[in-house]
């Protein structure tokens, strides 16, 4: 049918990456539509992160982690922003628009 | 003054050096005495004394976490480079080889984050020449323990001046991953795990690159 997945009414709502490699977060900044899950892929071999919510809206943090993933399904309007609490320089942003 | 790094330099309490004498190492022991970087020598003269800023010794400031910051990432390169060039060749075997690639990647990350953080502010790469340390595996093992170990002291001497907390946070996790590259080291040499006893002591900035710049490892 090539029809959308629709999620608490925002159209376009998908599950997209984020990369945690080489003590950086890429994109730094992802867009997404409301509804849609954000997946922290850690592949930064055996170099240990986190993502922590900073500011407001919040949103739950990961654990500190060197591999694996962690999902967060986004469901509310705004800018997300959050960091790594090891590493000063891993900044990230996710807007929800 | 001394063209080479001498163990006094750096290690100003005799630690290091106890370590190596109670673990009877004779070979090593002089290696220490007499030069420890001998011939190679981690002369790291107007390089480091040229790329980095002056001495922080002001109250902690911005400006000198800067300067702190970039102190690390030269100490970083040269430690990296030092496990790149060892693991290079064919000098290292068995256990020494794979607690060097170990501790090679840690450096390399290390000094990937301290650019990363610094940004357009860090301080390039010195050219380095690490002559036989690199090449005779027992050289290697002496010279990457007192390495390590200063290290140590270098993150340590420079912890109360640090202003930022993030910065220090930062340092502060490095540093007790620098010490578990000394102790590795020193269980598989048989020098003492830690040569300050229960209580580390740091060196100040000026000491550090003192005996850095006293040895021959960088040439440009």
């Amino acid at each position: 049918m090539g029809a959308t997945l629709v999620t608490d009414g925002a159209e376009g709502a998908s599950t997209t990456t984020v990369h945690i490699k080489d003590i950086d977060f890429s994109p730094h900044v992802k867009k997404v539509a409301r509804g849609s899950t954000v997946r922290w892929a850690f592949e930064d071999k055996d170099t240990p992160h986190n993502v922590s919510s900073r500011g407001t809206p919040k949103f739950r943090n990961s654990t500190t982690r060197q591999t694996g993933s962690y999902t967060v399904r986004f469901t509310k309007q705004g800018a997300y922003r959050y960091v790594c609490t090891i590493h000063v320089n891993m900044k990230g942003t996710i807007v929800v628009r | 003054m001394t063209d080479h790094i001498t163990l006094e330099m750096i290690d100003t309490d005799a630690a290091i050096q106890e370590a190596a004498d109670d673990a009877g190492l004779d070979t090593r022991s002089a290696f220490f005495r007499k030069s420890i970087y001998a011939g190679g020598t981690l002369a790291v003269g107007g390089l480091l004394m040229g790329g980095m800023p002056a001495l922080a010794s002001a109250a902690p400031s911005a400006a000198q976490d800067i300067k702190i910051l970039n102190f690390a990432l030269t100490l970083e390169y040269l430690e990296a480079a030092f496990y790149k060039r060892a693991l290079s060749g064919s000098a290292l075997s068995g256990p020494a080889r794979d607690l060097a690639k170990v501790i090679n990647r840690h450096e390399a990350v290390h000094v990937t984050f301290l650019k990363k953080t610094l940004g357009t502010k860090a301080v390039k790469s010195p050219a380095f020449d690490f002559k036989d340390t690199v090449t005779n595996q027992d050289k290697f093992l002496a010279t990457a323990f007192v390495l390590e170990n200063t290290g140590v002291k270098a993150y340590l001497g420079q912890a109360g001046r640090i202003k930022n907390p993030a910065f220090l946070g930062a340092a502060a996790t490095i540093l007790t991953v620098e010490a578990r590259h000394a102790g590795a080291i020193a269980q598989l040499t048989g020098m003492k795990v830690s040569p300050s006893g229960s209580f580390d002591v740091g060196n100040s900035m000026a000491a550090i690159l003192k005996a850095v710049k006293g040895t021959g490892f960088i040439t440009g």
